[in-house]
């Protein structure tokens, strides 16, 4: 037995040295950590889809136009701008003295070539770019672009301006695939190595015109849990920590070296309807009459869906854009509010002939009951609590719902395959900056692709077309408004909650944490911009 | 051992992959859902992209076919592609590998060497209370849920002691001084996952080496051994140890899915780099190509490890003869 | 002649001391199952809890009179909670073994029974089923079927009967050429018959002390399902509270009361079929004490 004893003497000492043994020696870079719940899809602008890839190429790319501190738009790669007279052509002056982390100088040519690459490849950003006709190389440092029709959110464009010696010896084929694992950008930062579902690590750009990153390396790290994130900020194995549990804000808060950040989520969670008309359609038919889908909200207790749901890490939601777009958020009038009053809901019921039957449950004419089939997504933890709690408040005013525990894909082929067999659920949306993504979804056009409660309004696709060429800001917004408060009169959504999140970070090592904006706005977590993490830096 | 008995393993292991296969291939192609509807709802979406998506997986032809083109890839070492990356599976897959042999090892090793002593003892010590004590604390980490015991662990040994760094493999972002720096901040991080790995197996080793002792020590040469006047202990150690030692390498072959399921939890609650890390976080983008890329791997090492432990068995037990 | 006389006794001695410790653990572990039973079917009779009522403390409240485990991350009960959960457990446990089982002794039986070609092709799947890494498959199938109570039940008994098939082909083997199988077979009986009048009385406890055993093992797929995110989230049970617990981020927290318990419970109640099982095992099948 002495051979088998020695390993785990072996073993012992091992352990002894592990406890006792030296810290592994620390690099005098100023080394920035952050743990993340989510990552990127892909590297390339070409191939990536998710929104967590757009955060990413705020830091590694930069767009013509990108966003000012304030929200409004400022220019990156494009020095200066002007519309023309009649409103369908734009002309951008590029940076002078602009280099690709390659070496290499960035030029309108570069600009001309990625526009023109997103829209015949018809990948990435190129439904941002939808309207632009022709892109013009006016000369060295200048480009103009054409539009069909005057062009609303030009300046909202985020597409990543691509290096044209490296992308154009790409096939077509190649495009939708190709990984970019090592890119060539013009960002503040530039990779160094990805490892998919583990860390991705930047390194500074110390060449950045717009003033480089104060420090050295930056690597975000996957973690596969939030408590294990939370450890590992307490530890201070990580510097930052994105996305965590409202639960834990408090312990984080009670360490003198942690911070803890509470800021809006241009994300919403939303009660959908299945408002198809069609004769295919086999949602229940009940769910046509708007009364019904104003009455839900009237019974919906959205202080309580925060409360519990989200650890009130969210706000009680109203209409389609949240209030951390402050340009497009629509405000709807008191008058016209659907405060929650389960009483109001019982009246309009009743109005709409919808009398308590034996059971409890309101019945129609034809003595159909209003019970629905609720659709729960499981991977979403907030959405199973809130069922729970909705199914209590629509049974309070007679209306029974029947949770059914789905995958996300057992949905989406419901919602698909042409006979939308589903009656109630609960999803969310994620929305861009510029409004035009997010209202899309309610087009009538949109129904078997991306619409997900098959509304439709002709008034309100009118106006879609109308927003989309007002490049005049206060027509456009008017516009935006009425159009969402076209959507809460129709009710094909409830938004039970905007979004908010839970940033901690650790103030020991480093210093200089600016919000984008700065009241409300997150650190890091779909920040608007690179601001605070180029103003970043070490502690003396 | 003869050429026959080898073949026919070699054919028996050969059937079962192609079952796993067609398994592995029609049960991820009843999955709900498909690349294209899973980025439906993401800000860059358009029906451009989708259709290209569409035709990068090839799921307009029919059923047969597909499986036809799958296993023909399969021969050429593509895996398919990524749902969520859309990159080559196996490309995914490769970085990962050493990640988790690294920490499967370290366990087998601990949870070997501890299963062989605890096991030893209760042989020896056969109806006492330390037998009994043994074969306690084997079934105690037998019922323990891996993925508790490393929660415990933590929560312990990370959060209230603070000795264990609790994410990763390695520092991140750090440049080590030289190779013993490097290998110190592993050993750090693999410390925690690797013991909780290593207590969850080491249950069943232990009672395998207790019985097989046992059964070993009934024997006729144990008897001959005795008589010949050789002292218990020489006779324990040089005599029967070496031949109960026998069903651990079946048992550490048979066991390897159970490691795997370990090693799944283990690195999920410790966020370590591997392919247990991998095949949950694939399981909840639902990137069934590489679930489907993982599994096929993890099913053929278990074959191969089946196979190998098959033919060492025979190797060190001069007692069979094929 | 005295040594062996002394040697004899000692054996015996020995042999007795082994019978009363094996009897003593199948004891302790009837004793846990039984109260796990009373809990999950008698407990909620007398323990009034609303698993659906958030809201009844304060979040993550620390054990106090009112809430002897405190309370979860949604202020609700965790004794309640814990109490609630108990069926799930047993449920899933029990279930998935039967439907394991029955799997396991069709295919083992018919195997080992028919030989040849059948037999190939049975112990191939079976095969295939042992090197299929199981816990993904059950986590697949799960995302597949949809994770309600009773699919998870299907989900684990369709993937946990191989061990159990290899175990029935083998015994089957080793009894069919005995001579009342051949009797059978002479006087005409149907291979159905035969199966199950003959082989399966023969089978049977040695399936059974495996079964036992297998239900731990649906216990803690159920527990890690749950944990990993395939749980029915409709229902209490304790794997669903550890996993609302990690996500809660309970361990950072230090609320030890809401992970520690349920933890504890699985621990018992796997222990309590593990005693059970191994004792089994050991009465039984002496001679195939090794699996």
């Amino acid at each position: 037995m002495r051979k088998t004893n020695n390993p785990f003497l072996v073993l012992c000492t091992l352990v002894a040295l592990l406890l006792g043994g030296a810290l592994p020696v620390l690099a005098e870079e100023a080394v920035y950590r952050i743990g993340y719940p989510n990552e990127t899809d892909s590297l390339s602008p070409l191939a990536a889809y998710s929104a967590y890839a757009g955060d990413l190429f705020k830091l590694i790319y930069d767009p013509l136009i990108g966003v000012a501190d304030d929200l409004s738009a400022v220019g990156k790669a494009a020095e200066s701008w002007k519309i023309s007279e009649d409103g369908l052509t734009w002309t951008f002056t590029i940076r002078k003295g602009l280099t690709w982390s390659d070496g290499k100088p960035l030029t309108a040519e570069d600009v001309k070539f990625s526009y023109e690459l997103y829209l015949s490849a018809g990948l990435g950003y190129s439904s941002q770019l939808a309207g632009i006709k022709e892109v013009r190389l006016v000369d060295a440092d200048t480009v103009e672009m054409l539009t069909e029709a005057p062009k609303a959110n030009m300046l909202q464009i985020s597409a990543p301006i691509l290096p044209k010696h490296v992308w154009e010896t790409l096939s077509k084929e190649e495009l939708a695939t190709f990984p970019n694992k090592a890119p060539v950008g013009s960002g503040p930062f530039i990779v160094e190595e990805w490892k998919e579902k583990d860390s991705l690590v930047l390194r500074a750009n110390k060449n950045y015109y717009g003033g480089a990153p104060k420090i050295d390396k930056l690597i975000f790290i996957l973690f596969a849990n939030k408590d294990a994130m939370v450890q590992a900020i307490k530890t201070g194995e990580i510097d930052a920590a994105l996305d965590i549990n409202p639960n834990q804000v408090e312990t984080l808060r009670n360490d003198p070296n942690i911070e803890v950040l509470h800021s809006d989520e241009r994300s919403f969670t939303e009660l959908g309807f299945n408002c198809w008309q069609s004769e295919k359609s086999k949602g229940n038919k009940l769910l046509l009459d708007k009364r019904i889908r104003q009455a839900m909200d009237y019974a919906l207790d959205k202080k309580k869906l925060v409360n519990f749901s989200k650890m009130g890490s969210a706000s009680p939601g109203t209409t389609l854009i949240p209030p951390s777009q402050p340009d497009w958020h629509y405000e709807v009038p008191e008058s016209a509010l659907r405060a929650f009053s389960p009483e109001k809901a019982k009246a309009l019921l009743d109005e709409a002939g919808y009398a308590v039957g034996k059971d409890g449950i309101r019945q129609d004419k034809d003595g159909t009951r209003l019970s629905f089939r609720f659709a729960i997504l499981s991977n979403y933890d907030h959405y199973v609590k809130s069922s729970q709690l909705m199914k209590k408040m629509f049974a309070d005013v007679g209306i029974e719902v029947n949770i059914e525990i789905m995958d996300e894909g057992v949905l989406i082929d419901l919602m698909g395959g042409g006979s939308a067999d589903f009656d109630l659920f609960i999803w969310g949306w994620t929305s861009n900056l510029d409004p035009s993504y997010i209202l899309s979804v309610m087009l009538t056009s949109e129904i078997g692709n991306m619409s997900d409660c098959f509304y439709s309004n002709p008034e309100y696709d009118a106006l879609y077309e109308k927003q989309a060429t007002a490049v005049d800001l206060a027509e456009r917004k008017r516009i935006v408004g009425q159009m969402q408060a076209i959507l809460y009169e129709d009710a094909p959504y409830v938004i039970m909650y905007y979004n908010k999140v839970y940033e901690a970070y650790r103030t020991d090592k480093y210093t200089n944490f600016v919000r984008v904006p700065a009241e409300n706005g997150p650190l890091f977590y779909f920040a608007q911009n690179a601001t605070s993490l180029v103003k970043l830096e070490p502690k003396k | 051992m003869n050429s026959e008995y080898l073949l026919r393993k070699i054919f028996h292991s050969a059937i079962t992959l192609f079952i796993v296969l067609i398994i592995n291939y029609f049960l991820f192609r009843i999955m709900p859902g498909d690349p294209v509807s899973m980025i439906m709802r993401n800000p860059n979406a358009n029906p451009s992209m989708l259709a290209q998506v569409k035709s990068l997986y090839g799921f307009d032809k029919p059923q047969l076919v597909q499986f036809a083109v799958y296993l023909r890839e399969l021969v050429k070492g593509n895996f398919g592609m990524s749902f969520f990356y859309r990159q080559p599976v196996i490309d995914v897959i490769g970085s990962r590998l050493f990640a988790t042999l690294v920490l499967a090892f370290a366990a087998e090793i601990v949870a070997i060497f501890l299963g062989i002593l605890l096991g030893k003892i209760a042989a020896v010590r056969r109806g006492e209370p330390v037998d009994a004590a043994i074969l306690g604390f084997s079934l105690v980490t037998y019922a323990m849920p891996t993925f508790w015991l490393g929660i415990v662990f933590i929560a312990f040994f990370c959060v209230h002691l603070g000795l264990f760094p609790t994410v990763g493999m390695y520092t991140s972002g750090v440049t080590f001084a030289g190779f013993a720096d490097k290998a110190v901040d592993l050993a750090k991080h693999l410390f925690l996952p690797a013991v909780t790995l290593a207590v969850v197996i080491v249950g069943g080793y232990s009672m395998i080496m207790r019985s097989s002792l046992l059964d070993v020590l009934s024997e006729d040469y144990i008897t001959t051994a005795r008589a010949k006047g050789l002292s218990r202990r020489d006779v324990i150690n040089r005599h029967a140890v070496p031949n109960a030692r026998l069903p651990i390498i079946t048992i550490i072959a048979i066991n390897l899915g159970f490691m795997i399921a370990g090693a799944l939890q283990v690195e999920t609650v410790f966020s370590w780099p591997g392919i247990g890390r991998l095949m949950y976080e694939a399981l909840k983008a639902r990137d069934y190509p590489l679930l489907q890329g993982i599994f096929l791997i993890v099913s053929f090492c278990v074959i191969l490890a089946n196979f190998a432990a098959d033919i060492m068995y025979g190797y060190l037990d001069p007692r069979i003869r094929y | 002649m005295e040594n062996a006389k002394k040697l004899a006794l000692h054996r015996k001695r020995k042999q007795f001391v082994e019978a009363l410790f094996r009897s003593k653990m199948s004891l302790v572990g009837l004793a846990i199952l039984v109260f796990f039973v009373l809990l999950a079917f008698v407990g909620p009779l007398l323990y009034d809890y609303d698993h659906q009522e958030y809201g009844a403390g304060e979040m993550l409240e620390p054990p106090s009179k009112a809430f002897l485990l405190g309370t979860d991350d949604l202020g609700r009960d965790v004794l309640g909670e814990l109490i609630h959960g108990a069926k799930t457990s047993l449920i899933v446990g029990v279930l998935a073994t039967l439907i394991s089982m029955v799997i396991g002794t069709v295919v083992g039986i018919s195997s080992g029974y028919f030989g040849g070609r059948i037999d190939a092709f049975l112990m191939r799947v079976t095969d295939a089923f042992l090197v299929l890494p199981w816990l993904p498959l059950m986590l697949v199938l799960a995302a597949l079927l949809g994770s309600s109570l009773w699919n998870i039940v299907v989900v684990i008994g369709v993937t946990s009967w191989a061990g159990t098939a290899r175990l029935a082909r083998a015994q089957t083997l080793s009894v069919k050429e005995r001579q009342f199988v051949e009797r059978a077979r002479s006087i005409g009986a149907g291979h159905v018959y035969i199966m199950r009048k003959k082989i399966l009385p023969n089978v049977f406890p040695l399936i059974f002390s495996n079964t036992v055993l297998v239900s731990a093992v649906a216990i803690l797929s159920e527990t890690t399902l749950s944990f990993l995110g395939m749980g029915d989230v409709l229902r209490p049970s304790w794997g669903m509270m550890l996993h609302y617990a990690f996500e809660a981020g309970a361990v950072s927290v230090g609320a030890y009361w809401f992970f520690v318990p349920p933890g504890v419970c699985i621990i018992l109640l796997v222990l309590g079929f593990a005693f059970l099982g191994h004792s089994f095992d050991e009465i039984l099948n002496p001679a195939l004490r090794r699996r």
